[in-house]
């Protein structure tokens, strides 16, 4: 505990480390109140255009249901109360998208997409300073642990006093793990306050919310502050040891994320929306087989039905032949859909499970991986809106086929409908995915985690018990 | 070199060889190779994805252009029964929209594997139809949204971000480390004067960094071929006086005094400062100025617009017709009956009325991008991330110059389709021939060279400010310390 305190002591005598810490907690709660702010006004908006939208599908007067099927509604993506602190992938997916009969539009509008060039080249989010800036400032507040004590010569006084690596080590921990966590702690809760204070989100639920989400920071952080003082004690100098941190910490912050995108590219392309919407174009006249032109496959379903009604002609039919053929062409198209887009996201997520292996040299990508994932805003997340909203699509199409097919009698594209119909679909409600299933995807990052907390705690150890193994 | 007095060489030889002795600094210089290295071919990658991609998409798409085209004029050839068939081809919504939209493309430019930009974030090739303009400018890429949220490491990125912790690697114990030494009052006694021996210290350990980055510039010329010579000029002045900025800021930290790992964790706090947080701070505070309106909120806007109009259908028509007399020539009651001159009357009401809202969407931007432009200048790391944007053509104003000429082909091509929808025929051969085509945008824009050179003069102008600081305050340091009238 006496070398905790003087850690301590020192570290909030030390005009650097209060410069550093200071400027932390300055940048924290800029970036929680802008997180805040613009979560606030994003799901007010959501919830404004959601309702209108949803009126103007309900309030579309008489029409036809495939019309209506045509006019579609509109699904928003939403955005969890965590983006605030980690937005992810979300200003850089789509948000918008319509969702009608014979088609499955892309989600539009990136929200990078109305940002100044600046966006691309920093951003400013919580999530940024407590993955990038933090570890920096442990650097700062730990390089000198042992190297600083060396160089001042202090160091062979304390060993010479008799203490094992263990209370060494432990008192480094706690004297500058207890400073960095003062820093940070204080940061986080006036944050936090920032952001229960803007968005009226109940201070329990964001507790809750925030708890799995700064678990991988707490691990990043110990690991951090082991590395910083294994470093310390193995550096020959102070000015090595900060020297290598530094390198460390530019290589997993400022190298590695993007040389990661450029690996996953290479290794998984993807197709351009051109060729992709031409293979789909492809698939609609020949079948997703390649082998079933589309009269072929219109001539076997109308065969096909009216066996399963006994009748020789769709006249005959006791339900609309067109209602049957329109859910026949939708389901039709929903199987080239489901082949060509399982496809396509099952590319975008094998670069994704390839940035999380690849990930495993540097945990702040680790650590980015897992809070996307409690925080809702991942690829995968993403993927998951998409299939729901495109689930409901298939349910809504359906909805109106089926009621053409039961009441369009011969004349299924002049018979209209009121709002009863419109009214009797239920609007999208989006239920995200669980956090345990939203990790399960992750496993990867969380064993990097715990194998950067056993690495780095080795070096720790090891270092102590090198300097302490050649004391008198 | 040749213009150096023979002292300056020999001491540039000596400072040479010291530099070669440092295993740290040789570590230093081959990982910076490596990431310039490493960006090059990733900017590489990129480059040769975007042009695989171009061409294939640019082959499917004029693949299906020729065709039709082909159809088309074979369909105004019909007669008779024939010509009764054929007429989809010849409607000047199906040839306008459907069977042959105008392909506005933008190519890569020669010196795109320099910076990838905002190139990954924006289409290159759009369909132009009679549609609205909102309806076009939304193409999308299926492009895995996380690569663009961390980006590419391009060489634009090691030399902004990367080259300054080399050259602060290099630097930071530039004269702190004769003190660490205890050698410091050594220098008063040579017979070269020290601040000589700083200066070419400085360059000795500079030198590596320039080698490295001639060797990029030769690298992207080869790439680019001479269409790139005079933006990898602006763009090689421009690098020269970042790395000029970062050996004044050395030499400043250097002439305060204060030891090593002080040097070391200051430069390190302002290259945090000047790379990360004040591009960062800047984007924010953008935002906030000038907040675009809600994409959402038009969704949204625009559907209702759109219901109002057409249920104020008749009305709608009328209004239109009223104001364009020229479309009708005929019965305009005939018209009124028309689907598809409602759609397009519906359609321009409903343009009418979102303008406003439209027009904020590029004010915002624009008003966004300039303040960033404006106080951008704070930070030289975000100043020449703009000016290699620009020359690599992958800077929002290359996209905003595209996005100019696709609204202006738009509009004739509007002028070109809309019309004979109202007079209810189908569409001439003349016609049909002689429809607006897009001629692609320079590869290299001619405004470069003006958007650049205020940039550089200002990254150059910087530089000189914190050599002349540095540089009186060491003399009067350096002239303390040898008369022992200080403790520097």
């Amino acid at each position: 505990m006496t070398i905790a305190r003087k850690e301590w002591l020192e570290a909030f005598r030390d005009g650097r480390i209060l410069l550093a810490g200071g400027v932390m907690v300055v940048l924290l709660l800029a970036a929680s109140f802008l997180g805040a702010l613009t979560w606030r006004t994003a799901a007010q908006e959501r919830a404004d255009a959601e309702a209108l939208t949803r009126a103007q599908w309900v309030g579309q007067g008489k029409t036809n249901p495939h019309s209506a099927a045509h006019y579609g509604v509109y699904a928003f993506k939403p955005t969890p109360i965590l983006a605030a602190i980690e937005p992810g992938v979300n200003p850089y997916a789509g948000t918008v998208a319509l969702l009608e009969a014979h088609r499955m539009n892309e989600f539009r509008f990136r929200p990078a997409q109305d940002a100044s060039e600046l966006q691309r080249f920093a951003g400013l989010s919580p999530s940024a300073i407590l993955q990038t800036l933090i570890p920096l400032l442990i650097i700062v507040v730990a390089f000198g642990a042992f190297a600083a004590e060396r160089d001042q010569g202090t160091l062979t006084q304390l060993l010479a006093i008799g203490v094992t690596p263990g209370q060494l080590l432990a008192g480094k921990m706690l004297g500058l793990g207890g400073v960095v966590f003062a820093w940070v702690g204080g940061a986080a809760a006036l944050g936090f306050g920032a952001i229960v204070w803007l968005t009226g989100i109940a201070a329990p639920v964001l507790v809750g919310e925030l708890t799995g989400f700064l678990l991988p920071h707490l691990v990043l952080y110990i690991g951090w502050l082991f590395l910083v003082i294994g470093v310390s004690a193995w550096a020959s100098s102070s000015r090595v040891a900060l020297l290598t941190l530094f390198a460390l910490w530019g290589f997993g912050s400022v190298i590695a994320p993007r040389l990661l995108t450029g690996a996953v590219t290479a290794a998984v392309p993807t197709p351009t929306m051109e060729q992709f919407s031409a293979q789909l174009a492809i698939d609609r006249a020949k079948g997703v087989d390649g082998h079933s032109p589309r009269a072929e496959r219109t001539r076997a379903f109308r065969d096909s039905v009216l066996k399963q009604y006994g009748v020789d002609s769709v006249q005959q039919l006791p339900v609309s032949f067109e209602g049957l053929a329109l859910q026949q062409g939708e389901e039709d198209f929903d199987r080239i859909l489901d082949v060509r887009y399982g496809a396509l996201w099952r590319g975008l997520e094998r670069q994704e499970i390839l940035r999380e292996y690849l990930g495993i040299i540097a945990p702040g990508i680790a650590t980015r991986n897992f809070a996307m994932a409690i925080a809702g805003t991942d690829v995968a997340a993403h993927h998951h809106f998409q299939r729901e909203a495109e689930a409901y699509r298939r349910r809504l199409v359906k909805a109106m086929n089926d009621d053409v097919t039961q009441h369009g009698g011969a004349t299924p594209f002049e018979y209209v409908r009121d709002a009863d119909l419109w009214a009797s679909v239920p609007p999208f409600q989006y239920v995200p995915m669980s956090a345990s299933i939203a990790l399960s995807a992750h496993r990867v990052a969380i064993v990097a985690l715990a194998g950067w907390l056993l690495w780095t705690s080795l070096l720790a150890f090891s270092g102590t018990r090198r300097l302490t193994g050649g004391a008198p | 070199m040749t213009a150096a007095s023979p002292s300056r060489l020999l001491l540039l030889q000596h400072e040479l060889r010291l530099l070669w002795r440092d295993p740290g600094a040789a570590g230093a210089t081959i990982a910076l190779g490596l990431c310039l290295l490493a960006g090059l071919l990733s900017g590489r990658q990129w480059q040769q994805e975007q042009r695989a991609h171009f061409l294939a998409d640019q082959a499917v798409a004029t693949q299906r252009r020729d065709s039709l085209a082909l159809a088309a004029r074979a369909a105004f050839a019909d007669t008779g029964a024939a010509r009764e068939e054929s007429s989809s081809l010849r409607h000047p919504v199906a040839i306008g929209t459907n069977y042959l939209p105008l392909l506005a493309t933008l190519p890569p430019a020669p010196l795109g594997a320099l910076a990838v930009g905002q190139r990954d974030l924006f289409p290159t090739m759009v369909r132009i139809t009679p549609r609205s303009f909102q309806s076009l400018d939304v193409s999308t890429e299926l492009v895995n949204p996380r690569s663009l949220l961390e980006g590419r490491f391009d060489p634009t990125h090691v030399v902004v971000a990367l080259l300054p912790l080399f050259l602060i690697g290099l630097t930071f114990n530039v004269l702190s480390g004769e003190r660490d030494r205890g050698t410091l009052g050594l220098l008063a006694t040579m017979p070269v004067s020290p601040m000589r021996l700083l200066g070419t210290r400085l360059v000795a350990r500079a030198l590596p960094a320039l080698v490295l980055l001639g060797l990029l510039g030769l690298a992207l010329l080869a790439d680019g071929g001479r269409a790139a010579v005079g933006p990898l000029l602006w763009w090689g002045a421009a690098v020269l006086a970042y790395v000029a900025l970062w050996l004044g800021l050395a030499l400043l930290v250097n002439s305060m005094g204060w030891s090593s790992p002080a040097n070391a964790m200051t430069l390190a706090s302002l290259w945090l400062l000047l790379v990360l947080i004040a591009p960062a701070m800047l984007q924010a505070a953008a935002q906030w100025r000038y907040p675009p309106p809600s994409r959402v909120t038009l969704t949204g806007q625009q559907r209702e617009a759109s219901r109002a109009a057409y249920a104020r259908g008749q009305d709608v028509m009328r209004r239109f017709l009223g104001d364009h007399p020229e479309l009708t020539p005929g019965d305009p009651e005939v018209v009124m009956r028309d689907y598809m001159s409602r759609l397009y009357s519906v359609q321009d009401a409903v343009d009418r009325e979102l303008q406003p809202t439209l027009a904020a969407f590029d004010s915002a931007r624009v008003r966004q991008q300039r303040l960033a432009a404006r106080w951008g200048l704070l930070s030289p790391a975000a100043v020449l991330h703009g000016i290699s944007t620009d020359v690599a053509g992958s800077g929002m104003a290359r996209f905003q110059e595209f996005h100019d000429q696709m609204r202006a082909v738009h509009v004739a091509w509007q002028a070109h389709f809309i019309p004979p929808v109202f007079q209810q025929r189908e569409l001439t051969l003349a016609e049909f021939e002689s429809r607006p085509t897009w001629t692609a945008p320079p590869a290299v824009s001619e405004a470069v060279a003006g958007r650049a050179l205020t940039r550089v003069a200002w990254l150059w102008a910087l530089a000189l400010l914190v050599w002349v600081a540095a540089w009186r305050r060491l003399r009067t340091s350096l002239l303390a310390a040898a008369t022992g009238a200080s403790s520097f």
